[in-house]
């Protein structure tokens, strides 16, 4: 079993990182892939006669489609790479090597975008109406193919569907998540081209305000699907598990927050350019269109948030749990501890009171820290501090059943009783009581607490719910 | 007798390796353009400083400033595909060395995008109204920022090459980089990106005619064999020096294998070198494709003895069990049809474009 070295980053938890990282990654990659889509309509516009100024609109928004998405696009997706390697290795690790071969097609179609946009930005003003247009039908069929090829990826991390048994690569991609996915995903990109097009046409000084009003009227054409994002959203939570539902409806506070943020951003962008843009044909300016993209990042980073989140207590679901360590695993870890193949030291000056506490902090680091601090945000210490040292043994050896969306503890005995008392440590700084010899009687109780909690996770998949259930028992 | 690495190796890890190579050496052809090509734009800047204007005339300036920005847009996508197949070959050591390096290698990343919108900077015509220092001063901000990419690379590189030394160096958070194997190494990349900028600039001299080069530019350049005469003679050096400097040192290129690759790369070497020694062999149209081939059958060469390097640096038979558990995994039709198509695609995009060019010039816009 490979163990990758930890970098701990208190008081800020890693996953907020690759957070920034890939909300802003996705809003820029979708702003390409709808970007695509709403120049191949306007080049249409232009070359029928419908829109004078289609042309003009065309060649200006290309020029910060390629200073926005082909720059801090491209960059950022590398970034999501080098984050997530940084936050869990084990996770990009298994994704890379479970559809390797997905990657390296949608790298082919992300080289065909980037080859057919630069040709569009090069040659445009040298080349036939035709010419642009196939040259942009080329640059949009890449990108989205590109997110119809990461869609299946990523909305296989929630519902890997057939492929956790069969480890069939069409199951996989073609999970139960994948259609409304991919149509929510590809309704969200053309609505960030039209509300990035609505800042470009305000910027383009050579036009009245008539006809500007002309162009943003034509760019909220691609605001009208999102009257199908309720549905499309409904059958996404539909498809997904049936505890990862319940955390996004209302079992989880934060979860929920966010996806009503989410929601409510949607919303407001919708209404707005439903009523205003589509039907009352009304002007919007550019401070409007900004803040109106805005809210757009904020539903952006929302629903990114629930479709991490929602995972839990898995990075991969029923594959992976969150700390990188697979269900299949935790029996083997339970006996031999979680230690003996992890070959790395704490770092130097890291506090701990003696041998004991420097247990438990390795343990922190391996079980934990992925997605906690030891004091910070999302920090044990702060989130255990009103539990006293029984009950903290018995919640930690518990862990699945006392927070469904957390993975049971994945070590033995001592490794439990180390971390309790290194965190316990944390807070009070009692060095005797902490470095004090393990009592026999805390290692019995917590063994069988650990027997009695099972290494079964809380959330499994379907239709091993049934017989899990009665072997816990 | 066993086949020389990395044919040695079982089908599998031969077909990830061989598409790690492949794709090593291309994100490297457009990489090099960029870095020689803002260090060169700083040295221009300072040779013209008695005569500002010359600089935006000097056709490989007017070339390197047209095509930079595109050039890194090809050099980060080319490089997207060795990041994944590196993940696949030796997951363990990238990713160790990747968590070593932990915020020291996150900051490739805005390091890497500030530079990016510099190349735009240096596209631009604010750029031409600069005096010759402040052009030097951003072209040098711009190079130096690829030279601080290329040496967290090489860093990587280095520390997934010793995981005798991980657990200490995580526990002290000192790397284990030595100064000698990281100077000679980046001398290695930087050198030879001087003669890649070289040949691509001659290529794009002779061939291009949709933008800024001319049919009197080539002629102009020779002095162009300069760049690649030298940074060829420290290619050499410096790459001896690197091999001498690893771990293992030559041993790991005395055997059949090094051999192969080290006469290989000498011959196309020596071959450049030949065709760079005359002005007029260096701007000669009918020598710029073989130049050309020249240059990337050394780059390969050269990757493939920088891999025999690493492989004798780690315990790489431990890698081939997790290469051919990867090898299992379904979709490598999917992707060898899809490259098949996409090539194609490409192919059709150049012959609009070019058919537009011939046929349609009625409907041609007026340029800006």
């Amino acid at each position: 079993m490979d163990v990758y070295p930890v970098n701990q980053y208190d008081p800020l938890m890693p996953g907020i990182m690759i957070a920034i990282v890939a909300v802003v990654h996705v809003f820029l990659a979708q702003f390409a892939v709808g970007g695509g889509m709403l120049l191949c309509y306007f080049q249409w516009l232009a070359m029928t006669g419908r829109s004078a100024n289609a042309r003009l609109f065309v060649h200006g928004y290309f020029k910060w489609l390629v200073l926005i998405s082909f720059v801090a696009g491209a960059v950022t997706g590398v970034g999501i790479w080098f984050t997530s390697i940084q936050v869990s290795a084990f996770t990009i690790g298994g994704m890379i090597r479970n559809f390797h071969w997905i990657w390296a097609t949608e790298y082919l179609f992300f080289l065909l975008e980037v080859f057919a946009g630069y040709m569009f930005y090069r040659y445009h003003q040298k080349i036939s109406d035709a010419a642009c247009m196939k040259l942009l039908v080329m640059y949009a069929f890449a990108a989205w193919m590109s997110l119809f090829l990461i869609n299946g990826i990523i909305s296989w991390q929630l519902t890997p569907g057939g492929w956790i048994e069969k480890h069939s690569i069409l199951e996989g991609f073609f999970n139960p998540t994948f259609w409304p996915s991919l149509f929510f995903r590809t309704i969200v990109a053309l609505t960030l081209a039209g509300l990035v097009a609505c800042i470009v046409v305000n910027t383009m000084q050579s036009l009245d305000q008539e006809a500007k009003r002309k162009l943003i009227n034509y760019a909220a054409h691609l605001l009208v699907p999102m009257v199908l994002m309720p549905i499309l959203g409904g059958w996404f939570l539909l498809a997904m598990p049936a505890d990862s539902r319940g955390w996004v409806l209302g079992g989880s506070p934060t979860m929920n927050l966010f996806l009503n943020i989410s929601i409510g951003a949607s919303l407001a962008i919708g209404g707005y350019a439903l009523i205003g843009l589509y039907l009352q044909r009304l002007y919007i300016n550019g401070a409007t269109a900004t803040l109106l993209l805005m809210l757009a990042f904020g539903a952006t980073a929302g629903g990114e948030f629930v479709r991490e989140g929602s995972r839990k207590p898995y990075s991969i679901r029923y594959w992976m749990y969150s700390n990188g360590i697979h269900p299949d695993q935790v029996a083997q870890m339970r006996k031999e501890g979680c230690l003996v193949h992890d070959p790395y030291p704490l770092v130097n000056g890291t506090e701990v009171a003696g041998e004991i506490t420097t247990r438990g902090a390795k343990v922190f680091r391996r079980q934990c820290a992925v997605c906690h601090t030891v004091s910070g945000l999302n920090g044990v210490t702060e989130l255990t501090e009103s539990w006293d040292e029984d009950q903290m043994r018995m919640n930690i050896a518990k862990l699945q059943h006392t927070k469904p969306f957390m993975p049971p503890f994945a070590g033995n005995a001592e490794d439990l009783e180390s971390l309790v008392r290194y965190l316990k440590w944390f807070n009070e700084r009692n060095d005797e009581q902490a470095e004090a010899p393990m009592e026999e009687a805390a290692l019995a109780d917590i063994n069988k607490w650990l027997d009695q909690a099972g290494t079964e996770p809380a959330s499994k998949p379907p239709g091993r719910e049934a017989a899990s259930s009665e072997g816990d028992s | 007798m066993d086949a020389p690495f990395p044919f040695n190796l079982p089908l599998t890890s031969l077909t990830y390796m061989l598409l790690y190579l492949i794709t090593f050496v291309t994100h490297h052809l457009a990489m090099h353009y960029v870095v020689a090509g803002c260090l060169s734009i700083v040295g221009f800047s300072f040779w013209y400083r008695q005569d500002e204007g010359a600089l935006l005339h000097n056709p490989i300036v007017r070339v390197l400033r047209d095509w930079m920005p595109f050039a890194l847009s090809a050099a980060i996508t080319f490089g997207v595909a060795p990041l994944l197949f590196v993940q696949i070959l030796v997951p363990l050591h990238f990713y160790t060395a990747n968590l070593l390096l932990g915020w020291r290698w996150m900051v490739v990343i805005p390091a890497l995008m500030a530079a990016f919108y510099l190349l735009y900077v240096l596209k631009s015509t604010w750029f031409e109204r600069l005096r010759w220092w402040q052009r030097a001063l951003i072209a040098g901000l711009n190079a130096g920022l690829f030279v601080f990419i290329g040496f967290c690379w090489t860093a990587n590189h280095l520390v997934s090459s010793e995981p005798s030394a991980w657990t200490e160096a995580f526990a002290s958070g000192e790397l284990p980089l030595k100064v000698l194997p990281v100077v000679s190494r980046s001398l290695v990349w930087l050198s030879v990106a001087f003669v890649s900028m070289a040949t691509l600039l001659t290529a794009q001299l002779a061939y291009l005619r949709e933008g800024t080069a001319t049919d009197e530019d080539l002629p102009t350049v020779g002095w162009l064999r300069w760049f690649g005469m030298a940074g060829l003679g420290t290619f050499g050096m410096a790459s001896l020096a690197a091999i001498a400097f690893s771990q293992p040192g030559f041993s790991a290129v005395t055997n059949l294998s090094g051999t192969l690759w080290l006469v290989l790369g000498v011959l196309f070497w020596a071959g450049q070198i030949y065709l760079w020694h005359s002005g007029s062999l260096a701007t000669s149209r009918r020598w710029i494709v073989p130049r050309l081939v020249l240059l990337t059958g050394m780059l390969f060469c050269g990757a493939v003895v920088r891999e025999l390097i690493h492989v004798a640096s780690i315990d790489y038979a431990a890698t081939l069990a997790g290469q051919a558990e990867a090898g299992k995994v379904e979709g490598f039709w999917v992707f060898l049809v899809t490259a098949v198509i996409v090539i194609g695609l490409m192919a059709l995009t150049i012959r609009w474009v070019h058919q537009s060019f011939e046929t349609e010039p009625a409907e041609v816009e007026p340029s800006e």
